[in-house]
């Protein structure tokens, strides 16, 4: 009987769960129906936001790999150097966000987690070049939805970060 | 830009990048990049003639080849050779880039799709990778 009872509580935790996963969702396209309120965000610039967010992530795992890795640090060096070049085109011409309130740029960038560099030099390579065929895929999906200017600026970051993944495979063999 | 006149730049890059390989492929033939050049002949081939059907199919007559280009440099030695290819990779990622901006959603992945790739192969022959491949307003 006890076991009866705790399968009973298992399976009620489990529809718990299972109707929160349908709940969840229906209440979040209710909020995004809702949220008049706010401008609409251009998709534009939703775009170049997050693909600078992306090479932001990538000048930071490709600065690691490169102090991690005196034999990679010619290829992650210029990886880190190209990521933070792309970031900054992507941002050109936006409107920095606005500061949250009782934090500090320097605040923030400290409790930025380093990222994990595997310790040895073929891996770390490989999982920085992996990094960037990832986020070029992802710059190639958004052309999608943009074109144009942006559209052209995408697709030349992304293809160079498939390029820099390229000389990474290299570097690291 | 409209979209025919970035479909026939791309095709006359395509064009002078078949030529640029030719030469490539007869200084890189029977050494370690034979393959590498001649991989990178048979692309530009395909290419030139997929963009050639875009353009008949957007109703215009494809600009035909010259009979010969001047080469952004020489091509004696193996070196100056892998460069050159470098080069005409290059070369093309800057008709891409503009055909992205001015062409719509599937031919516009396509597109960036070769600019891709044309950006991997020119850091092959190089070893290094250009920042903004295609950008020439940004200096590579």
């Amino acid at each position: 009987m006890p076991l009866t009872l705790t399968r009973r509580r298992l399976l009620g935790g489990l529809l718990v769960v299972a109707a929160g996963g349908v709940v969840a969702p229906a209440l979040g396209g209710c909020t995004g129906g809702s949220d008049a309120a706010g401008p609409t965000p251009d998709p534009e610039e939703v775009a170049r936001r997050t693909a600078a967010a992306a090479e932001a992530e990538l000048e930071r795992l490709a600065r690691a790999v490169s102090v991690a890795h005196p034999a990679l640090a010619a290829a992650a060096g210029a990886a880190a150097a190209a990521h933070a070049a792309h970031a900054a085109a992507l941002l050109d011409g936006l409107r920095p966000p606005s500061p949250s309130v009782g934090s500090t740029p320097s605040a923030e960038s400290s409790t930025t987690p380093r990222p994990a560099v595997p310790p040895q030099a073929e891996a770390a390579a490989t999982a920085l070049a992996r990094a960037q065929a990832a986020t070029a895929a992802a710059h190639l999906a958004a052309l999608a939805e943009v074109g144009g200017s942006t559209g052209r600026l995408l697709a030349s970051v992304g293809a160079s970060d498939a390029a820099h993944a390229a000389v990474l495979r290299r570097a690291g063999r | 830009m409209t979209l025919l006149d970035a479909l026939q730049a791309a095709l006359a890059g395509e064009h002078a990048a078949v030529y640029g390989y030719g030469v490539v492929g007869a200084r890189l033939a029977g050494g370690p990049d034979e393959a590498a050049a001649r991989a990178g002949y048979d692309v530009h081939l395909a290419r030139r003639d997929a963009l050639d059907g875009l353009v008949r199919a957007a109703g215009a007559e494809p600009v035909a080849a010259a009979v010969a280009y001047e080469l952004p440099g020489p091509a004696d030695t193996p070196a100056q050779a892998r460069a050159l290819a470098a080069d005409l990779e290059l070369g093309t990622a800057a008709t891409y880039a503009d055909l992205v901006a001015v062409a719509e959603a599937p031919l516009r992945a396509t597109a960036a799709g070769w600019l891709q790739d044309a950006a991997v192969r020119a850091a092959g022959w190089s070893g290094t990778a250009a920042t903004f491949p295609g950008l020439t307003e940004r200096s590579g």
